[in-house]
């Protein structure tokens, strides 16, 4: 066998490996699974704000029936509104001594003001609500005190690979080069050859 | 001067393959020497359980890097592989790689073992929810059975901690793609509970 046998006994070699006969194929687009999950999650984000909309909504509406002077059962929800800190202005706008003109003007105000602050207060409650949803439904576990935490830990963790296990880590990294390298060498060793009989 | 290039070309293709071939021969050597030294480990502990009673199977077992943990098979695909201690290229060589700082297969928490694609893991793909996976250790043999198949980014969380046993197998994704794969394949899976003797 004369020396420039070599480099083709070679390239026989690696393509007879089992593992190297797959790798000689078409590029394989990976499906868009990101997509997928933000979807679900924009949707179930706005599910979730509707519903704790409504929720504030209806608390409203009794806020409004109480400071109107309608009586209701179970008084005392402009109280537990204004406690829950949506708005301060509420606390200002009981409707005591005042005239009708004035509490329908502050009610109007503070309906804005409510649904403002209720609106900000949807938000950042369904986002917690759903990171804490998906900690739970990956895990098994109960959720941690602060997802939104979690959050930021897993978002500050560099993107170095995975070594070892922590909560919430990416899958380690077993991506490997060489795939690419083979069919490069192979192809490099072909392109040589055709160069050299030419 | 187009010969030259062409034996330039020649040379650099010889080399990549031979390097790749290098990786992939030395790891096939590398497995075969760690199915070798599983065999031997088994003997000896069947050995150690005929002569005294085990003790109680400890909680949590760690392995020293490199360390052989266990067997694993998925008989769905044929797949038979020995798992070493650790994720880096010399365990992930030689076999499916052991998270370090996850559970032991089949104690309580979140077992985690990663392969490359290429090699101990490319029937990985083939694994569908509700096939059946072993995993034999030392003091431990657990049926499971695969309960999530999901593809997710390399970046993205995968890994969380569980109270109960649970076994996650990693690898890269698409398994037919040149150059390192962008997303990881990640399957879950529970143990089989044997129902009570009547």
């Amino acid at each position: 066998m004369s020396l420039k046998h070599i480099p083709l006994l070679v390239c026989a070699l690696a393509a007879s490996t089992a593992t190297a006969g797959a790798q000689f194929t078409a590029v394989v687009v990976p499906p868009k699974v990101a997509a997928k999950l933000d979807t679900t999650d924009h949707k179930d984000s706005v599910r979730r704000a509707t519903v704790a909309l409504a929720a504030r909504v209806t608390d409203m509406r009794k806020w409004v029936d109480s400071a109107a002077g309608v009586s209701l059962p179970g008084g005392g929800d402009s109280t537990a509104l204004a406690s829950n800190g949506t708005s301060q202005s509420v606390s200002d706008t009981t409707g005591a001594g005042r005239s009708s003109a004035s509490i329908k003007d502050s009610i109007a105000r503070s309906r804005d003001t409510v649904t403002k602050s209720a609106d900000n207060q949807v938000r950042t409650d369904s986002a917690t609500s759903i990171a804490t949803v998906e900690v739970h439904d990956s895990t098994g576990l109960k959720g941690p005190d602060s997802a939104a935490g979690m959050q930021a830990s897993a978002g500050s963790r560099s993107r170095a690979d995975t070594k070892r296990f922590t909560a919430g880590a990416p899958a380690p990294a077993t991506a490997t080069m060489l795939p690419f390298l083979a069919i490069a060498g192979v192809t490099t060793l072909l392109a040589g050859l055709a160069l050299r009989r030419t | 001067m187009r010969r030259t290039l062409g034996a330039a070309l020649v040379a650099v293709g010889a080399l990549l393959v031979l390097y790749v071939g290098y990786r992939y021969v030395s790891g096939a050597i590398e497995r075969d020497a760690a199915r070798t030294a599983w065999a031997a480990l088994e003997a000896r502990n069947a050995v150690a359980t005929a002569s005294s009673s085990l003790a109680a199977a400890p909680t949590h077992t760690t392995y020293a890097t490199g360390a052989l943990v266990g067997r694993l098979l998925i008989p769905a695909v044929q797949l038979d592989e020995v798992i070493a201690e650790g994720v880096d290229d010399d365990e992930l060589d030689a076999g499916p790689g052991h998270l370090p700082g996850s559970a032991s297969p089949g104690e309580p928490g979140n077992a985690v073992i990663s392969a490359h694609r290429d090699r101990h893991f490319h029937s990985l793909g083939r694994v569908v929810v509700g096939d059946t996976v072993i995993t034999i250790t030392r003091t431990l043999r657990t049926t499971w059975i695969i309960t999530g198949r999901k593809v997710v980014g390399r970046y993205q969380p995968s890994l969380f901690p569980s109270t109960e046993p649970e076994l996650t197998l990693t690898t890269c994704w698409p398994i037919r793609y040149v150059g390192p794969a962008p997303d990881r394949l990640i399957l879950t899976a529970k143990p089989v509970v044997a129902p009570p003797r009547a």
